[in-house]
């Protein structure tokens, strides 16, 4: 059990951390998933691999909690303009600057739309899941979707064109 | 906007079905090759944003302590011995050895004929509430009439445990190796780090918790033992004798006592009264179906209860009426 807990808590942490910003709430949520591992120990099957088992765990605790809580998610219809930043737009970015460059950018969307799109992209959410899950309406999902392309694309914009071809190599392997 | 639709239905295609006819539109629209590019475009913004990581990294090794610490909580609280041995591997077979070695040296040593050490009591006897500050850093805001006990040292001990009589605003002090625990004669609340209310007042028929922020787990001791876990904005009641009820709730106000302070969002009055009742020590009589659920948005901050009455009155257009000191009557009125 130990073992599990090392290998996977920073993972669990991490895929809660996505839901929800916030690292206090985070890591009680991982707990959770590893104690209710460790309370069915004795009968514990899994269909798929255990890093989806936890995966699928952390995400619909997650969710939970927002029901749960009721908490707001922040629906702030400003403009926000995500401009293109870190070292002048001239490409060649060096990987580790282009994932800063994904994270700041996706960490600076408006929180509704970040999570929108991450349970979309990340966890394969259908948008009538994640009107359901949100109690929001499947039109908003979409337009939050498409607010967080339009947030991406200008501030990813400028790179893609020439990454393009390595990002889709990147997704290949 | 017709372009967004389409790369909209073409994403919303990597996650579920399509149906025919979105296919076909789909694949008619696609036809042209600067709707292919705008496609592409849309991919490579989906494919990066796959890359988004969370940037934090939490501490395993600190985690891995926490989560020690409630296994052998939950083990001491869940799980009968024998059935226990039946289930358990090698190495929880060990654990579970040690934690019955310690638990049988703990009893061994309480039988031992030293003097046993005296325990602490902080009291409150005033009306006005009293903070105090435990050994462990915790606060703790002790209402009239309320009490605190905990042996010296408690803070070294595997759990951090404390009895309350009365009413207390607890803020304790996160430190997962020990969790703290309060005991109540009808209750138990197990705290990790957090911020909540417990009333137990003994000559009351219930025992009552409300969180603020964390979590809190909540057992009844005298009857049928069952943890219920409480997050923030939520309230539990142990009705003595009769069982745990939980309730979500939009605003907090456990510890008005402490605070002078009522906010209620968007709550319903029958809840609304509840809270103002027990807050000032009044009843209140009311037309529960003409008036309960209405809903109130207010905040009063060391209002008198006439002021409060008053709001009331310009809210639902109510008539207050008192009769007894510490009742009223409200008629009439709506929302």
């Amino acid at each position: 059990m130990d073992q599990l807990f090392k290998s996977y808590y920073a993972y669990v942490c991490k895929a809660v951390f996505k839901i929800i910003p916030d690292t206090r709430t985070a890591e009680d949520i991982a707990q959770e998933v590893f104690m209710e591992i460790w309370r069915k120990r004795d009968r514990f099957q899994i269909a798929t691999s255990l890093k989806a088992y936890l995966r699928r765990a952390a995400v619909n605790r997650s969710l939970n909690y927002i029901r749960d809580n009721k908490i707001v998610i922040a629906a702030t219809e400003v403009a926000l303009q995500l401009q293109a930043q870190g070292p002048k737009a001239q490409e060649n970015l060096e990987t580790h600057e282009l994932q800063q460059l994904i994270d700041q950018s996706i960490d600076q969307l408006p929180e509704r739309c970040r999570l929108v799109f991450v349970l979309s992209r990340f966890e394969q959410m259908t948008y009538k899941e994640i009107a359901e899950q949100l109690g929001i309406s499947v039109k908003t999902v979409e337009n939050q979707i498409s607010k967080a392309l339009q947030l991406l694309r200008a501030a990813l914009g400028p790179y893609l064109g020439k990454t393009l071809m390595f990002l889709f190599l990147w997704w290949m392997t | 906007m017709d372009q967004l639709k389409h790369i909209l239905l073409y994403l919303r295609g990597k996650n579920e079905e399509l149906s025919k006819s979105e296919q076909t539109a789909l694949e008619s629209w696609l036809e042209r090759e600067e709707h292919q590019q705008s496609i592409d475009e849309a991919d490579a913004i989906w494919r990066a944003g796959g890359r988004y990581q969370a940037s934090y990294e939490p501490d395993v090794e600190a985690g891995l302590q926490r989560f020690k610490a409630a296994i052998q909580k939950e083990k001491v609280v869940h799980q009968p011995v024998a059935k226990q041995r039946r289930l358990l591997s090698r190495s929880w077979s060990i654990a579970a050895a040690l934690v019955l070695a310690l638990g049988i040296a703990v009893v061994y040593k309480s039988f031992l004929p030293t003097a046993p050490p005296q325990p602490v009591v902080l009291e409150n006897t005033a009306d006005e509430p009293k903070v105090f500050q435990l050994p462990d850093g915790t606060l703790v805001t002790l209402n009239g009439n309320s009490q605190l006990t905990y042996l010296p040292d408690f803070e070294k001990n595997d759990l951090r445990e404390v009895t309350l009589s009365g009413e207390g605003y607890f803020q304790v002090v996160a430190d997962p190796q020990h969790p703290f625990h309060i005991h109540t004669p009808e209750a138990r609340v197990e705290v990790m780090g957090t911020a909540f209310n417990l009333r137990a007042y003994p000559n009351e028929v219930f025992t009552e918790v409300e969180v603020e922020e964390g979590i809190v787990n909540l057992m009844a001791t005298q009857l049928d033992k069952q943890m219920k876990k409480l997050v923030a904005n939520e309230r539990a009641t142990l009705m003595h004798g009769e069982g745990l009820v939980r309730k979500q709730l939009n605003t907090t106000n456990a510890n008005s006592w402490k605070t002078g302070r009522l906010k209620f969002r968007k709550e319903q009055l029958s809840e609304v009264i509840n809270v103002v009742e027990r807050h000032y020590g009044v009843t209140i009589n009311y037309d529960r179906a003409n008036l309960g659920d209405c809903s109130l948005n207010t905040n009063f901050k060391e209002a008198t209860i006439e002021e409060v009455l008053k709001t009331f009155e310009v809210i639902f257009e109510v008539k207050t009426n008192t009769t007894d000191p510490d009742t009223y009557q409200l008629t009439g009125g709506g929302c």
